[in-house]
């Protein structure tokens, strides 16, 4: 989040998960009405409310102040009719799917500094890059397709 | 971020998204009109089974 033109001298919070009590690095749960698929799976709905993260403006310094705040969010992406696959055999991951587009539209609190930043609607975000497909990695990579 | 590993998860197989490079504007409880999103703002989901503590588990996990 900026004042002014989105570069890192303008940004005044950045919101992320923290390091979870499980070690697991900025990896939420997603309880099981989180995320929902169309018929076709084609389009993906990923929804939480209450999530707790921080608010780290200084990320990625090391000794960047944390505050605790909570987000909402939905993210909707759609696959496009476009494959695509990313593999590579010594870092033992393959993924395919399709490009896709992705669009977004959260709230954010940040309690003890009495702030709260709401985005526009979802439809006026855009991305850069979104895939949607299927991953296998690790011990799974050589277990074939997922 | 194409041609990268897109898991947060290592010993993971199933459906997976990830995007990134958000652009938006929203509005804040002062009703400052304010940009969100960098090339590092990012999102996914990781739905499918992991492998954990010897065994393998299902779980649906998000990066935000």
């Amino acid at each position: 989040m900026f004042k002014g033109p989105a570069v890192p001298a303008n940004q005044f919070h950045d919101f992320h998960p923290p390091i979870s009590p499980e070690g697991l690095y900025w990896v939420t749960p997603v309880p099981s009405t989180g995320l929902i698929f169309t018929n076709n799976g084609k389009t993906a709905t990923l929804q939480m409310a209450n999530v707790s993260i921080i608010d780290q403006p200084k990320w990625p310094a090391m000794d960047a102040e944390t505050t605790p705040a909570v987000m909402d969010f939905k993210l909707v992406l759609h696959a496009t009719d476009e494959p695509v696959m990313y593999e590579d055999p010594a870092r033992q991951y393959r993924f395919e799917g399709f490009k896709a587009t992705a669009q977004l539209e959260a709230m954010f609190r940040v309690p003890s500094i009495s702030f709260s930043f709401k985005t526009d609607p979802l439809k006026t975000s855009t991305s850069d890059f979104a895939v949607m497909g299927f991953e296998a990695n690790g011990k799974y990579y050589g277990a074939g397709k997922s | 971020m194409p041609n990268v590993e897109l898991s947060n998860i290592y010993h993971f197989q199933g459906k997976l998204a990830r995007c990134n490079g958000f652009h938006g504007m929203g509005t804040d409880n002062r009703g400052n009109r304010l940009a969100w999103g960098t090339a590092t703002t990012d999102y996914s989901y990781m739905a499918g089974e992991y492998w954990a503590g010897r065994r393998s588990r299902p779980g649906t996990f998000a990066h935000t």
